[in-house]
């Protein structure tokens, strides 16, 4: 479990930069033409992590033999850090909440 | 516990009109080491991907101990070093290597010199020399049953090639391996059968002359 947490994780990390520039870049135009709701911000963060996995597929495939050869499907990868992009954006919503509420 | 087998038969594999592999008949036990030999685009690779399960053939049977294997990475059956570097960039070799090495062998990988020097440094701080042994080192002692090894010999110096060639052979007591090289001195030195791939089929080498037979080779 703890080798998956990981694989899945550092999966995750190579991601990141595009994830977080998709997910701006589409709240950002959704935003601007549906106004901001939690609807367009999950929405928005589907689409970005779509984007930074299509990106990254099309730049770095080569090192999906790393993930194989460590025992996980591509399928199982995308699933896991999906996963994980959810319980983040869910993480960051609550903390904003509070937030807000406390400021 | 007796050794696995691995058995790649039938495989055919065709890109549109043209036929790459149609008669293909591979068996691989653990504690050999089985050279593929063949020309520039004749289907080595494809058909490493094919038992490796990255690549969809036409037909294939590939089985370990008669078990039919559609995935070869699942479970950690089969590991594949390609020909490409494979590692993603900016994480660290001992990060990396934590999740490819099978932990009965991990005091014995860190007890290697080109990990203890490059253990904390990225992928992208390494030369492509030293990345390929690492990769390969990785591989080689990985949790895999059988091995397939795509173009090891390549980007690497004599020196290294011959300080691997051990390596492969003590990896080869455990576990089963499929070479593959264009540096074929290298391949006939370290198999223990040699197999040639022309045509899109399989030839089982027992005479080294053979590959000037079947024209690998010049015999000038």
């Amino acid at each position: 479990m703890k080798r998956l947490i990981t694989l899945t994780l550092q999966y995750y990390r190579t991601l990141l930069v595009y994830n977080i520039t998709f997910t701006f870049l589409c709240f950002f135009f959704i935003g601007l033409s549906a106004g901001n709701s939690s609807v367009s911000l999950f929405f928005s963060k589907f689409v970005g992590f779509v984007g930074a996995v299509a990106l990254h597929n099309y730049s770095s495939a080569k090192t999906y033999f790393y993930y194989r050869n460590a025992g996980l499907s591509i399928r199982r990868l995308y699933a896991y850090a999906y996963l994980v992009d959810f319980i983040v954006l869910l993480i960051s919503v609550i903390l904003l909440a509070i937030c807000r509420h406390l400021f | 516990m007796s050794a696995l087998i691995l058995k790649v038969d039938s495989v055919r594999l065709a890109f549109e009109d043209r036929k790459i592999l149609q008669d293909v008949h591979i068996t691989c036990r653990q504690g050999e080491v089985i050279g593929l030999l063949g020309r520039n685009g004749c289907g080595k690779s494809s058909l490493l991907r094919i038992i490796y399960g990255t690549l969809n053939a036409s037909y294939k049977y590939v089985s370990i101990d008669d078990l039919f294997i559609h995935k070869g990475y699942h479970k950690n059956r089969i590991a594949y070093l390609p020909q490409h570097s494979y590692l993603p960039d900016s994480l660290k070799i001992k990060n990396l290597a934590k999740m490819l090495v099978d932990e009965n062998f991990w005091d014995e990988f860190i007890d290697l010199t080109i990990y203890k020097v490059n253990c904390h440094k990225t992928t992208g701080q390494l030369s492509g020399g030293e990345l390929r042994q690492l990769e390969m080192l990785m591989i080689i002692h990985s949790k895999a049953d059988f091995i397939l090894l795509d173009e090891p010999f390549t980007h690497i110096s004599p020196i290294q090639a011959d300080e691997f060639k051990p390596v492969i052979r003590a990896c080869a007591k455990r576990k089963g391996i499929i070479i593959t090289d264009h540096q074929y001195y290298n391949i006939l030195e370290v198999s223990d059968k040699v197999i040639l791939l022309k045509d899109g089929v399989t030839k089982h080498i027992t005479n080294n002359d053979e590959l000037v037979t079947y024209g690998y080779l010049s015999g000038k």
